[in-house]
């Protein structure tokens, strides 16, 4: 098992909590993050974070270690997050598309303006990604996980890992390069 | 690796992070402390699930209680399953339901909570004031939260539940207090519940409309398919989404906000009885919002999904129900 937060071999109720515990603190920004690209509602992805390590405490004896435990709960977050978006009422909700992340105070720098401005363009350029291309990019390169774990996680090939990689960062570049282009002619 | 990847990757990792607040840390704790003690529990008893849901169109509103008073212990629930399970039924509502009230007085009822947590959990005296022994082969609950506790049950209901009555029978005379969590129910960001709860208790078994105490109207709806679909499970409970066709056979059109559902599993062949002891039971808004205009037309049909927290019961050997009320 890779990471420093994995055992739990034979454990009783204070040791699955206390390994509980430091999954929270090693990866529940993880799981609440995937969970919000997801769903894109924070208490959506609160309840689902919440689910996902309640499910990793009673699943714990069934984890063989044959991915890090990271892979491991973003793997039962996406599937819980896929359940979410399959359901009926899910599918004719009006998602809220609340950007908590990206809510900032009214008294900006320049500096901070266009900082923001700049994160802003690539966060709506990542949302109007197809969730295909967006699940990938957001485990490769915002969580960090290297292509045969987002495989894993996802229940692809890594060759599928490759080419959703390499047409996301292409839908990705002419979003961005497009915001540029209308930028410059305003 | 090219620049553009590595100047992606950058811009990405840029990007703000929602935190992983300590009170959703918190908030997990103490749920994974609730499921560590219950599956710990050698002998259960006088425990048992009340369920909630969430109807067509709904926010992702789960919704489950656990039974928690009157006695300490809790009851041994069966073990979880992977199951699928449908029906094929296509059957007009009957006509309205009757029911008669049971002795049972609820005195106070109110949201609590203890110390510094939320005021998370609901607490009412239940007295019994007729002449037997009263439990759950004897009595069913519906627990409703609305605005103002005085409204009508049903009318003014935001968020509505079946609950079973004590496994251990209230003897005539008897006081006992009741105290649960209802998971689900309107709270808000803190934790604390909203609205206000109101109980009332009714006899098993239904009555004709003439000597009722309650009559609950029905709509004019033909129930056809209902499937049932496990989503998620853990040692003592399981989420699964029951979708329902329902056509209106009627000459007017159902608001879809004045819908509530009862739906229920039975064994094949028992009484298809909602009110039955041995019926898994769930009542649930169809469309919770009080704004909703949406009307079901008549002929017109449409698919009513539900999702639904419940004990873990093989619900594959089971058959689905559904009863249609009009508040």
């Amino acid at each position: 098992m890779r990471g420093t937060v994995g055992h739990l071999a034979g454990c009783g109720t204070e040791d699955a909590l206390a390994t509980l515990e430091a999954w929270m603190a090693a990866y529940g920004t993880d799981v609440l993050n995937v969970a919000y690209s997801y769903v894109r509602n924070y208490h959506q992805a609160q309840d689902i974070a919440q689910d996902v390590f309640l499910r990793a405490l009673t699943k714990m004896d069934s984890f063989r270690g044959e991915s890090s435990v990271k892979a491991w709960l973003l793997s039962i977050t996406v599937n819980r997050c896929k359940d979410h978006l399959r359901s009926w009422s899910v599918r004719h909700e009006v998602h809220d598309e609340e950007q908590v992340a990206l809510s900032r105070a009214a008294s900006d720098t320049e500096a901070e303006a266009v900082g923001r401005l700049e994160r802003e363009r690539v966060w709506q350029a990542l949302q109007r990604l197809p969730v295909k291309y967006r699940e990938v990019v957001v485990l490769y390169y915002m969580r960090g996980l290297p292509g045969h774990e987002v495989a894993r996680v996802l229940g692809i090939s890594e060759q599928n890992v490759r080419t959703r990689l390499h047409r996301g960062r292409a839908l990705l570049r002419e979003m961005l390069d497009e915001g540029v282009d209308r930028h410059e002619r305003l | 690796m090219n620049d553009f990847d590595e100047e992606l990757k950058q811009r990405l990792r840029a990007l703000p992070e929602l935190p992983f607040t300590p009170e959703l840390a918190d908030q997990i704790r103490r749920e994974a402390r609730r499921a560590s003690s219950r599956r710990s529990s050698s002998r259960r008893r006088g425990s048992t699930w009340l369920v909630g849901a969430s109807g067509v169109g709904v926010a992702a509103a789960m919704a489950w209680l656990v039974w928690a008073g009157i006695d300490a212990d809790h009851r041994a629930l069966p073990k979880p399953n992977q199951t699928l399970s449908a029906s094929a039924s296509r059957a007009v509502s009957p006509a309205d339901v009757g029911l008669s009230t049971a002795p049972i007085s609820v005195g106070f009822i109110g949201v609590t909570g203890s110390g510094a947590g939320p005021r998370d959990t609901v607490t009412a005296t239940l007295t019994n004031v007729g002449t037997v022994p009263l439990g759950q082969e004897d009595v069913f609950g519906v627990l409703s939260f609305q605005s103002d506790a005085d409204k009508d049950l049903l009318g003014a209901t935001r968020w509505v539940t079946l609950v079973d009555a004590p496994a251990q029978p209230i003897q005539p005379g008897q006081t006992v207090t009741w105290t649960f969590r209802p998971v689900g129910a309107p709270a808000d960001a803190q934790g604390n519940l909203t609205l206000s709860p109101r109980l009332v208790f009714f006899k098993k078994g239904l009555a004709p409309a003439a000597q009722a105490d309650v009559v609950w109207r029905t709509p004019r709806l033909a129930t056809g398919r209902i499937a049932v679909e496990p989503t998620s499970q853990w040692p003592n409970g399981e989420a699964f989404t029951v979708r329902v066709h329902v056509s209106n056979v009627g000459s007017t059109p159902v608001r879809l906000h004045d819908l509530l559902a009862i739906l229920w599993f039975t064994e094949p062949g028992a009484s298809e009885d909602w009110t039955d002891h041995r019926a898994t039971r769930f009542m649930a808004q169809v469309d919770p919002d009080p704004a909703s205009a949406r009307l079901l037309g008549p002929g017109q049909e449409t698919d009513v999904v539900f999702r639904l927290i419940g004990p873990p019961v093989d619900y594959a050997l089971l058959s689905p129900h559904v009863q249609w009320i009009l508040r």
